[in-house]
């Protein structure tokens, strides 16, 4: 059976790259279905040059593809999700949410009571701030870019808005939360270990891209 | 060929009983199993088919392992162990359904 050259793959990649299928984990199984389609249009008998089958076949294809490109998306949050939930709720998030809560209660003999809640409700967005900067300076490879990892951006931003909103309550009707230091603890601990276990999710994408996907580049 | 809407609901069955039968296969190689077994009959398109098998993946019941085939990367699905036994339950659901549309739309009747 007739193969394609390592130029008509590259081919491939780029016409799939500038219509906008721009993560390289979907693109590598675009790219080989097409490419597979096409090697066997030219065995069933198609003896024109490559660039006349690949063009009939995205004349017939394109916006499938590009349909599925969305698609993937909804797939790849659903598992991002997955993980995150998997690393809060065990025994690393577990041992990180009680080491955070007692130094935070450990931190009450040492500070000022308002000092101590200005911490409380405050270490999140440091913590946040380094590990989200972090993020998006060394994991968003501008260059070879992952849907797991990109896509996490979204949950991390999430996160953000999600202390903003339960750490900054300013109505009276909820005077009850700001007035509960146990409570505001609580949820500024969770905050934390919810900002590193994402964090450790990203990383456990990064690795897992690294070892599957090496030959890309 | 068949009416693909009759289809669409069994497709996550028809993905994990070929990669019960074979090893592990890239999604190209789906179709055209598919399409040999059914004599041109069903015709899965990638449309159909990619959303399924990432979806599959994002459940655990697949996993994906990458191998450089013919100047290219192929992403390969075999089953998990969660995903053999999905498909025994697949089956199953599978094989009870068309009994009871034959029951319907083929009835036997009885003299009892």
């Amino acid at each position: 059976m007739q193969k394609l050259s390592q130029e008509n793959i590259q081919f491939i990649d780029t016409y799939l790259k500038n219509s906008e299928i721009v993560f390289a984990d979907i693109r590598v199984e675009m790219i080989d279905h097409v490419a597979s389609e096409i090697e066997q249009r030219i065995n069933d008998g198609d003896s024109r040059d490559f660039y006349y089958v690949f063009k009939d076949y995205m004349v017939e294809n394109k916006t499938t593809l590009l349909k599925n490109n969305k698609k993937f998306t909804k797939a790849v949050d659903k598992k991002i999700g997955k993980k995150i939930l998997i690393n809060l709720f065990s025994t690393k998030g577990l041992m990180v949410f009680l080491s955070i809560f007692f130094i935070y209660k450990g931190l009450q003999f040492y500070l000022e009571a308002a000092q101590h809640v200005w911490m409380i409700k405050n270490l999140p967005f440091i913590i946040y701030f380094f590990i989200a900067t972090f993020y998006f300076v060394f994991f968003q490879n501008k260059k070879l870019r992952y849907s797991a990892i990109e896509r996490t951006g979204i949950y991390f931003l999430l996160l953000y808005h999600l202390g903003y909103v339960f750490l900054n309550l300013r109505h009276k009707r909820y005077d009850f939360i700001n007035e509960n230091i146990a409570l505001i603890t609580v949820i500024s601990t969770f905050l934390i270990t919810l900002t590193l276990m994402i964090f450790i999710t990203v990383f456990q994408f990064k690795k897992e891209y690294q070892s599957k996907f090496k030959s890309v580049g | 060929m068949a009416n693909s809407k009759l289809y669409k609901g069994s497709l996550t069955t028809i993905i994990l009983k070929l990669l019960n039968e074979n090893d592990k296969m890239y999604g190209y190689e789906i179709t055209q199993k598919v399409k040999e077994l059914t004599k041109g009959e069903l015709q899965i398109t990638e449309g159909a088919l990619y959303p399924s098998l990432h979806k599959l993946e994002a459940d655990g019941l697949l996993d994906v392992e990458v191998a450089k085939v013919d100047n290219r990367l192929r992403k390969y699905y075999k089953l998990t162990k969660n995903g053999t036994k999905e498909t025994a339950n697949k089956i199953s659901e599978l094989e009870s359904y068309i009994k009871t549309m034959q029951a319907l739309v083929n009835p036997k009747f009885s003299l009892e």
